[in-house]
């Protein structure tokens, strides 16, 4: 799977959770939670609904780091080479 | 012979529009069944039926705003079933059948002329083609696998597979949908009325407590070290489950103020505010929460959440709660006074878990500190009771593990 086909996943469950957010503004670095107003139930929803897509099982250690769209696409590379 | 009537979910509710219908005559409904859709002043909700029976007559109209306490259908008992139920059943039928088409118009029109020209054009092993008829799925729409483009089983049942992630998620957008601006407003106007009445009628007292959360939270992360990220608990299922055990011990906190007396409930069901992206919040209930495993919560929890942000929430979590639990999250504010919601006698708050300089056996530390605070019905009980109510909170927060 390639960068921009993680990227799409990823934006593609965002939209699922916080169907409002405009994603196109959206910074890679930005802060998911403060940046979209999202809580930490809607940032489980989303890590479950990836790793679910995508067959990767994200460690709690890394859960807590990934905060921004940059972060999330580096774990996922990372993991999808393993 | 049974009623089934418009259910209640507040004080505050007066009626409510009764969206679809999800039974037609002659259905047979279980205990528990959702039977339909009502648009109220908490948003969408699923009633639920508490009867077993067959549905002899439907009274209210899909698009009829009906009042509290109206009949709505007419059940009879599973052991009444007579023959002139099902002459009824047969009269009503095509009526049902008129419904299905207009809901499910847009994808199954399509598929049924489809699938004549797909046996022309396209190349498919026969085994798939069965399966493909078997699941609706239009053959010239599926990429295949096998040489020459030749279309496999396993093509037709990814793509079905994936039709239906689709057309989930076009109805969670028609649900988005119907969330309008008027249904806004009523929620708001809902919660100005429980709220203005809280305030005016209910003599609040406030206590609180600085909890350190340093065990619980050690706890948390070593459980969910083990478990795969869809199974791992988060700091608000465990105050769910704390709060309902403190409350097994200190009852007298547990139920409503009603006809100018307490009354002590014996079901304990945590009612969690949840607050929508859309403006507004509901507060599902987790019932029996003292009886259920951390796991269940934590299965409940996610579940009711996400049925919350889309609408569908049943008639029986919105109208049980006995007491109210609001938590502000890892974000926000650091402590929260809360409005009791009547005729409820008690509202605990969570406060956001920060690091704070915090004394342990004579020691100042860095700990995780989670402020909490609580509302009581100062004609109900007394702070006295809810001192002893926080201080089990803190005790059963130190030992996680036997939460």
């Amino acid at each position: 799977m390639n960068q921009p086909d993680i990227e799409s996943t990823i934006k593609k469950h965002l939209h699922r959770v916080a169907p409002e957010a405009d994603l196109k503004q959206l910074q890679p670095d930005d802060e998911l939670g403060p940046t979209l107003d999202i809580d930490s139930m809607d940032i489980y929803t989303l890590m479950v609904a990836i790793s679910e897509e995508l067959h990767v099982d994200i460690p709690e250690e890394e859960y807590g780091k990934l905060i921004s769209l940059q972060k999330i696409q580096e774990f996922l590379q990372q993991a999808l080479i393993q | 012979m049974g009623k089934f009537v418009m259910p209640s979910l507040g004080s505050e509710m007066i009626d409510a529009k009764l969206v679809q219908w999800f039974i037609q005559p002659g259905d047979k409904v279980n205990k528990g069944d959702i039977i339909g859709e009502i648009d109220t002043e908490k948003g969408l909700i699923d009633i639920e039926i508490f009867e077993e029976g067959i549905v002899t007559e439907l009274i209210a109209k899909e698009g009829e705003t009906i009042p509290v306490g109206s009949i709505m259908a007419i059940i009879n008992g599973a052991d009444e079933k007579t023959k002139v139920e099902v002459i009824e059943t047969k009269q009503q039928e095509p009526n049902g059948e008129k419904e299905l088409p207009k809901k499910n118009g847009k994808l199954k029109h399509p598929h049924k002329e489809d699938n004549k020209e797909s046996t022309v054009k396209v190349k498919a092993s026969p085994l798939a083609r069965r399966v493909a008829e078997d699941l609706g799925v239009d053959l010239t729409k599926v990429g295949g696998s096998g040489p020459a483009g030749t279309i496999h089983r396993k093509d037709v049942e990814a793509f079905a597979e994936l039709k239906k992630a689709d057309e989930t998620f076009e109805k969670e957008l028609e649900m988005a949908d119907h969330l309008s601006a008027a249904d806004k407003k009523s929620m708001r106007h809902s919660i100005a009325a429980a709220m203005s009445r809280s305030n005016q009628e209910i003599p609040h007292y406030y206590l609180e407590i600085d909890i350190d959360m340093k065990r619980a939270l050690d706890w948390l992360q070593e459980t969910n070290n083990k478990r795969p990220v869809n199974e791992r608990l988060m700091p608000a299922m465990l105050l769910i489950k704390t709060v309902a055990n403190a409350l097994a011990e200190v009852p007298e906190l547990n139920g409503f103020w009603t006809d100018e007396a307490m009354h002590i409930e014996e079901g304990i069901h945590i009612g969690f505010a949840i607050s929508l992206r859309q403006g507004g919040l509901v507060i599902p209930a987790i019932l029996n929460a003292d009886r259920k495993s951390l796991d269940e919560i934590r299965s409940e929890f996610v579940d009711m959440v996400t049925r919350a942000r889309e609408g569908h929430l049943r008639s029986r979590e919105v109208s049980s709660a006995t007491i109210t639990l609001t938590s502000l999250g890892e974000r926000g504010a650091q402590k929260v006074y809360g409005v009791i919601y009547p005729p409820q006698v008690a509202l605990i708050g969570f406060g956001k878990i920060m690091e704070r300089p915090h004394a342990v056996e004579g020691m100042i530390g860095i700990r995780p500190v989670l402020s909490t605070v609580l509302a009581g019905d100062h004609r109900a009980t007394d702070g006295h009771t809810g001192s002893r109510f926080l201080e089990k909170i803190n005790e059963q927060l130190q030992h996680p593990e036997a939460l």
